[in-house]
């Protein structure tokens, strides 16, 4: 949980597959072989910007139960809301981050019964 | 909430009180679809079906033949066949939940 300077914030949103990360998984949860689908990239080039976005909490991990019994990481976007305001000599920026969704949060209590 | 007779005072918060927890209900149940569409969880096909009957179908059964009866559509002895729709909709509706918590993967 850092609080990521604007440069880096800048550097992230710079890569459209990125944005395209951030994007997919603002609609669901998604893992990282979904996201490579997805993108057209390897898992390594996934899991590279995922790194990157996780240390600036612009996405969330969260776990799945598979079908063979297993579990998967899967990845859920933060990032709401980037602003950036010029103002009276001045620049000020503002994220506003997403809360853990509903949804989720109903299937992984309901799983733990 | 004329179906729910506006008698007394008691009825008219009776009425409130069920139409508030068929929202809470679907409220629960919508979230648990959202669950199934973002997680594809079986658990939470099973859950949503369950609240949207238990609280969304009885309301809307009871609230139904309520205006029925006393609309005077529906003759008032077949009150009972209503009473017994909601009953039956109750039971699937906790079977569907109670079958969501056995097809929930332990995490």
């Amino acid at each position: 949980m850092t609080d990521s300077d604007l440069a880096t914030v800048l550097t992230l949103l710079d890569d459209e597959h990125v944005r395209s990360i951030l994007a997919a998984t603002s609609e669901r949860p998604m893992s990282a072989n979904e996201l490579g689908e997805h993108c057209g990239l390897s898992t390594t080039s996934i899991y590279r910007r995922l790194d990157r976005l996780r240390d600036a909490d612009l996405v969330a991990e969260q776990t799945r139960p598979r079908s063979d019994g297993h579990h998967e990481a899967v990845y859920v976007s933060r990032l709401n809301r980037f602003e950036l305001a010029v103002r009276n000599g001045s620049l000020s920026w503002e994220i506003d981050r997403q809360q853990a969704d509903i949804a989720d949060q109903l299937t992984e209590l309901w799983g733990r019964f | 909430m004329v179906v729910f007779g506006l008698d007394s005072p008691i009825s008219v918060l009776a009425g409130i009180a069920a139409t508030a927890s068929a929202v809470i209900g679907v409220y629960i149940g919508y979230q648990a679809y959202r669950g199934l569409r973002r997680n594809d969880d079986p658990s939470m096909r099973w859950l949503s079906v369950g609240m949207i009957l238990l609280f969304g179908l009885t309301y809307l059964l009871a609230v139904a033949g309520q205006g029925l009866i006393a609309f005077r559509v529906v003759p008032i002895h077949l009150q009972s066949v209503f009473r017994l729709l909601v009953r039956v909709t109750q039971v699937v509706g906790l079977g569907c939940i109670a079958y969501s918590l056995r097809v929930a993967t332990t995490t």
